[in-house]
């Protein structure tokens, strides 16, 4: 059994403890897959979330494993965290190169990898995320679930154990309060007046 | 009641499941109960989740993009016509430039797939360094961009020409006019080797040949761009990119048949120009085409590396049958051809073809001044082969021994045998032993001679075993005291001049460790050692003072010394006392009057008067090692730029001098501010080639092809100056860097511990090992670290930079933004820190102070392009249009080839109501990226307001399609298609419209012709629709925040001021009618603003103050407020529009005070 199978039997068990275990494990495998995907890509490759946590969960808990649920829930709910900050950590680095020259002789910072839009916009969603958190978490959870770890709204609504209706009901919410605080300071696509 | 987020929720969830809209609005004006502030909260997210699309519904990034070129395809302003060359690595298309001029031209491009980062950084490094050379015999590179997917192109000069050796032939070009277009061809490899580019692939197809005003002119082509693409051949790229090294072995020289790549320098493209001359004056290369391609692999590089051409002249007489047609081409006849070329000619071509390449023309412009004087009948500085220039020196400076045991030659016939008459003398033993004397004599004298061939050759080691062998024999018995003494000479001249051999030796190598870095500086300390020990082995007594003088005075090796000496001062602490007695000393030894007062200004520490000093012409003269050690003396006196100037000079003397290469790198690369990298690289390079074992010289290019973005490469020099010198932290920090940045964090985090293993106290290692800790998500550790590496190096500016990026990260925001504050502190010109205060300054709604910081970063660094465009963003922001389009402008000329910069630009012209501005952008953004779906819908919107309906709807489509198929796409592009699908159907009616055969069906529809005919510039026309509507609905002119009353006042203006098709058919009343109508309107409107404000939200005030900016800028309204065009209105006219932009100065300073 592997150390995350344990700890998720663990976490099943009542552990409160085992949480907080989780995360650095799953953090540390969903890592080591984006950089060993992103070197050998060419330039301008995107990490495919999705796949990523899927493969990850295989290689931690393995196939077996499928039918204990809520396992899968904690395992996905942690592997969407772990990506979300992968993914921000990589837009806040990148764009930290950009800024650039930060070392004189040595550098700090990543360089592959999308465009300068995608990382302002991914940040740029980011903070949003963390202010729609404080205000509603269950909805952000569910932005991390869909959009980080590339879940299904089925698998999300599980995971969170909410019911269909409710679940589409804030996703719904979440994308309209996501879009509307990332249009405050937006870039217009059409012209004036 | 406030709105709680769990109420908006509900409420938003069940409006947002209504059936119809109407039903939502009765479900909101039931649920919210009056509640202003729930109900514009809930109808905010409803109108986004109407927008939204499909906003989140996919992953958190672009796709990959791969698409391939072929004649036909548009990459940027070229559209590409034919294949005309392909590599392993790029293609050549000729290509057809349409703007600013219509010509052909060569376009190179690195094939798809072919991408690598490695590849990129090379091609991207060797275009800069080739954008630098501007001459007359080199093809010009005239612009480069990037493809779509983000692959390099070249754009160079399109030659249209034949290979210089064809073109002689077919023109019966005689050897001399050959020699003149040999030379120019010298002269312009000779400018690249100034801009420490070597072209490493010299050959007849690479040189060809145009007719200029009937004058033929060389052109080198495909200059540096062998080495851009494929720069090393190791082994492994040695099977694949074999059919590239057999392509050309004619011309390769034996160093490049090494296939060592590093180890190949100027000098190389100096064998293959010898190729050249050597094929212009027989018509044949020195080794012969077939057999070179029939021979095995290695026995072609064996045959490049070992064997002796025959000299040109005698290649001529063993053509047979071909000399006639060769001599024919060259109009003369064999006998006379190779009479030409025996003797300087002959030498000409040999030096350069020498093995060796010290013994080759040091460069290109000394090898076309040889060619000059031969044309001149001046006397060449070429010598028969077999003494080569070095060697030839050095004998010259030990005459003395030379002549000496050259007199053996005759010994041997001379008096120093027996006669006959005394051989019959003598008998029997006697007779044995002087037969064995004779034998012994033989011998010895045979040994002698050959001793004097080796040194000619400079061949030590056997001179020494052949003089051993001859004092072996001396042992064997009785030799005549003549012979013996001669023996007895040979041996001290020998060991003299090993000694001052080893000594050269020894000083040299001091002077490549000093190269080497001991924390941030030089070694220094540790040549000051090695002086000491080395002068005291070499056997100068420098404590007296009078016998030191003289033996310096007497030596073989005097300049070297003196050099040596001037070094060593170089390295003494200022304050050692020693300092200045050395100096003295090496004065009076030294007979040369430039150096005594160069080191008279230096001990004074006379600036100026060293600048001075390098300004006499006979400065130049000097040997290299001294003009290197002024260069160092200049950038270390604060005068870099005069050091650069003075090394570039020299260097353009010596381009093979690794000292004078490497130290003009290092001014302008680490000491010149900004940093020309791209050029450094340049002569890094050289002085690796030159010199492969100096561990700092490693180090350096790497730290500068880092700079460049090149990794790889800069791994590469990294790990050579580590197995140079395993104990060099800094390379293995940059190491651990570049793992990190490849994303290899364990391998990074390991070489950093190993880094601080060695040495604790790297505050660089220490700092990123912090980073490392960062980004595996223990910011904890990482704040440790960098709060360490400021301990250790309180002055770190990078450092408390990061710690700041790390505060900034956890949301602390003056944290960080005291972290920046101190990095400034420290480096003042850390123009990130600058830029991350900006940021900061934004995130904290603070755009002025955000401004200020981003225009700080880019005092620091003009070329930040990301200041540049962070403050134009910022300005932007805060409507100051006309700092924001500068600063654009700036941005562009940085990255001219970023679409997203021509965007962003295009929407600032946009807003500034200049639409063949912004239309010029968004088109430039959708050529440099065709999926640019943002770009395809700004441009068909800005099309819309050109009239240009068709072209518009045709972006929209376009701009849609790709859009819609993004999962982040948030904007209504098809309600635009509709609406511009509705102007052109208008468009078609326009006829009927005007004629007013059709009437609209209410006022909205008139509105919809006045915008019309005011999109098609038919303003009267667009003013009589406007006031038909306002006279048929008053309630449209109330409507200020819609804009009919602004837009009619427009077309009024225009058409008042006699803008716009039709116009001509408006008297002047008419005209002033229409001012007067226009004045009017935006009188109304103005006061209908100014009401607005009263008691407005911040958000009304903010969008009054948009508009009223907009109106200052507005083109349509130029012709009646800006001074010039006012002034040409009837004087009373001019006081009322005065007075209506008074007004809104008026209240546009009132919002300003009131925020």
């Amino acid at each position: 059994m592997s150390e995350v199978t344990q700890v998720l039997h663990a976490i099943e068990q009542g552990d409160p403890q085992a949480a907080s275990r989780l995360l650095p494990l799953v953090y540390e495998e969903l890592r080591r897959l984006a950089a060993q995907k992103l070197s050998n890509e060419k330039p301008g490759q995107t990490l495919d979330a999705t796949g990523l946590v899927h493969e990850a969960y295989l290689r931690l808990v393995g196939p077996g494993e499928e039918s204990h649920w809520n396992s899968r829930g904690h395992f996905f709910a942690s592997a969407a965290e772990a990506m979300r900050r992968i993914l921000i950590n990589r837009a806040r680095d990148k764009m930290r190169h950009k800024r650039s020259g930060a070392w004189k002789r040595i550098d700090l910072d990543q360089l592959n990898v999308a465009g300068e839009t995608a990382d302002e916009e991914l940040i740029a969603l980011d903070d949003s995320l963390e202010r729609l958190a404080q205000e509603n978490p269950a909805c952000a959870e569910l932005v991390k679930l869909r959009f980080f770890a590339g879940l299904t709204q089925h698998e999300s609504a599980a995971v969170l154990g909410l019911a269909k209706r409710t679940a589409d009901r804030t996703w719904a919410y979440a994308r309209a309060w996501l879009y509307e605080a990332l249009s405050q300071d937006d870039v217009p696509a059409t012209n004036v007046p | 009641m406030s709105a709680t987020g769990g109420d908006v929720l509900e409420i938003f969830g069940e409006a947002a499941e209504c059936a119809s809209p109407v039903e939502a609005v009765a479900y909101l004006d039931v649920a919210c109960r009056g509640d202003v502030a729930l109900r514009e909260r809930v109808d905010a997210l409803l109108h986004a989740h109407r927008l939204a699309g499909k906003f989140l519904q996919g992953p958190p990034a672009h796709g990959d993009r791969v698409s391939t070129e072929s004649p036909g395809t548009v990459i940027g302003p070229y559209k590409l016509v034919e294949l005309i060359g392909e590599g392993g690595f790029g293609v050549v298309y000729m290509a057809e430039q349409q703007q600013p001029v219509r010509r052909l031209v060569a376009l190179k491009v690195v094939k798809p797939g072919m991408d690598t980062r490695q590849v990129i950084a090379r091609f991207e490094a060797e275009r800069q360094a080739l954008a630098m050379m501007h001459h007359p015999n080199i093809a010009h590179v005239l612009d480069a961009g990037e493809t779509v997917t983000g692959r390099p192109y070249f754009v160079m000069e399109l030659v249209r020409g034949i290979p210089i050796t064809e073109y002689c032939d077919q023109h019966r070009l005689t050897p001399n006019e050959r020699l003149k277009l040999f030379a120019s061809v010298c002269q312009a490899v000779q400018h690249a080797h100034q801009k420490g580019i070597i072209h490493r692939d010299l050959k007849p197809s690479n040189l060809l040949v145009t007719l200029h005003d009937g004058t033929p002119v060389v052109k080198v082509i495909d200059f540096g761009i062998a080495k851009a693409i494929d720069q090393r051949l190791t082994d492994k790229t040695l099977i694949t990119g074999f059919a590239q090294v057999i392509g050309t072995p004619l011309y390769m020289s034996p160093e490049q048949a090494e296939l060592s790549g590093l180890d190949i320098d100027t000098r190389s493209d100096i064998y293959s120009l010898g190729v050249l001359l050597y094929e212009l004056l027989t018509g044949t290369t020195p080794f012969d085409k077939t057999r070179l391609r029939e021979a095995s692999f290695d026995e072609m590089r064996r045959i490049i590396r070992e064997e002796e051409p025959p000299r040109p002249s005698a290649r001529i007489s063993t053509l047979g049958n071909a000399a006639a047609t060769v001599s024919e081409q060259r109009r003369t006849d064999p006998k006379r051809l190779g009479q030409l070329i025996r003797g300087e000619l002959d030498w000409v071509v040999m030096k350069c073809l020498e093995k060796d390449r010290t013994r080759r023309y040091e460069s290109a412009s000394a090898l076309a001044r040889d060619i000059e004087h031969y044309l001149a009948d001046e006397p060449v500085e070429a010598y028969p082969p077999s003494t080569g220039y070095k060697v030839r020196k050095f004998v010259y400076k030990h005459r003395r021994a030379a002549l000496t045991s050259g007199m053996f030659l005759g010994l041997l016939l001379g008096g120093g045998t027996v006669t006959a008459w005394q051989w019959l003398r003598l008998a029997g033993t006697e007779r044995d032993q002087a037969i064995q004397q004779v034998h012994r004599s033989q011998e010895i004298h045979s040994a002698l001679n050959q001793v004097t061939e080796l040194r000619g050759q400079g061949k030590w080691a056997e001179v020494q075993a052949m003089a051993r062998r001859a004092e072996a024999l001396m042992e064997t018995g009785p030799v005549e005291p003549e012979l013996a003494r001669h023996v007895n000479d040979l041996r001290s001249q020998l060991d003299q001049e090993q000694k001052d051999r080893q000594m050269l030796a020894v000083v040299e190598d001091i002077r490549l460790r000093q190269a080497e870095v001991k924390g941030e500086r030089f070694d220094t300390r540790n040549a000051e050692n090695r002086y000491t020990t080395a002068f005291r082995t070499y056997g100068l007594e420098l404590e007296s003072h009078e016998s030191a003088v003289r033996q310096l005075r007497g030596s073989a090796i005097r300049e070297e010394l003196l050099v040596a000496l001037d070094n060593w001062i170089w390295c003494k602490e200022k304050t050692d006392p020693a300092r200045a007695k050395l100096r003295a000393l090496t004065n009076e030894a030294d007979d040369n009057d430039w150096r005594r007062a160069l080191r008279e200004a230096g001990g004074q520490g006379d600036v100026s008067r060293i600048v001075e000093l390098t300004k006499e012409p006979r400065a130049l003269q000097q040997p290299p090692t001294a003009l290197a050690l002024v260069g160092e003396l200049l950038y270390q006196s604060g005068r870099p730029q005069e050091a650069a100037d003075w090394l570039r000079q020299a260097q353009q003397r010596h381009t093979g001098d690794f000292w004078l290469n490497h130290h003009l790198g290092y001014v302008l690369f680490a000491v010149m501010v900004p940093p020309r990298t791209d050029e450094a690289i340049g002569y890094f390079r050289s002085a690796v080639a030159l010199r492969s074992d100096s561990a700092g010289v490693h180090y350096n290019l790497g730290n500068a092809l880092r700079e460049q973005g090149d990794l790889v490469a800069a791994v590469t020099c990294y790990r050579n100056a580590i197995n140079l010198n395993p104990g060099y932290v800094p390379a293995l920090v940059n190491i651990g860097a570049a793992q990190k940045m490849k994303g290899d964090i364990a391998a990074a985090e390991a070489t950093f511990r190993q880094a601080l293993e060695l040495n604790p106290e790297h505050a660089f290692a220490r700092g990123n090992l912090g980073s490392i800790l960062m980004m595996q998500g223990d910011k904890e550790g990482a704040a440790a670290c960098f709060r360490q590496a400021i301990a250790l190096d309180p002055t770190f500016a990078g450092a408390h930079n990061a710690l700041g990026a790390l505060l900034e990260s956890q949301g602390d925001l003056d944290g960080a933004a005291d972290c920046f504050r101190q990095a400034l502190e420290h480096e003042p010109n850390h123009a990130q820190a600058h830029f991350n205060l900006g940021v900061i300054g934004r995130r904290k709604g603070n755009p002025d102070g955000a401004a200020a910081h981003f225009r700080r970063s880019i005092e620091c660094n003009p070329d930040y392009a990301d200041g540049h465009h962070q403050l134009a963003r910022t300005l932007q922001s805060q409507h100051d249009y006309g700092a924001a389009q500068a600063s654009y402008r700036r941005v562009l000329e940085l990255r001219p080839n970023n679409a997203t910069i021509h965007y962003d630009f295009g929407i600032l012209l946009a807003k500034m109501g200049d639409n063949p501005g912004a239309v010029a952008c968004y088109r430039k953004a959708v050529a440099l990226d065709p999926k640019y779906a943002e770009a395809h819908c700004n441009l068909g919107n800005a099309l819309i307001h050109l009239g240009d309906f068709g072209t518009a709807l045709e972006s929209l489509r376009t701009g849609h399609e790709l859009g819609s198929q993004r999962q982040s796409w948030r904007y209504p592009s098809a309600d635009w298609i509709e609406e511009c699908e509705r102007w052109l159907e208008l468009e078609g009616r326009l006829p009927a419209i005007l004629k007013s055969k059709i009437q609209p069906a209410d006022a909205a529809e008139r509105i919809e012709w006045a915008d019309l005919c005011r999109y098609k510039r038919m303003y009267a026309d667009s003013v009589r629709f406007f006031t038909e509507a306002f006279v048929g609905e008053a309630k449209l002119l109330t409507e200020t925040q819609v804009g009919h009353r602004y837009r009619a006042a427009g077309s009024a203006a225009l058409a008042g001021c006699g803008q716009g098709d039709g116009a001509t058919r408006l008297d002047d009343d008419e005209r002033a009618a229409l001012r007067r109508q226009a004045l009017h309107w935006l009188q109304a409107d103005l006061a209908g603003r100014t009401r607005r404000l009263q008691g407005g939200t911040p958000k009304e005030l903010q969008s009054v103050r948009e508009e009223l900016r907009y109106w200052q800028g507005d083109a349509a309204l130029a012709g009646v407020r800006d001074p010039a065009a006012l002034a040409k209105l009837p004087v009373e006219e001019q006081a009322a529009w005065q007075q209506l932009w008074a007004d809104v100065a008026d209240v546009l300073a009132k919002i300003q005070v009131s925020k």
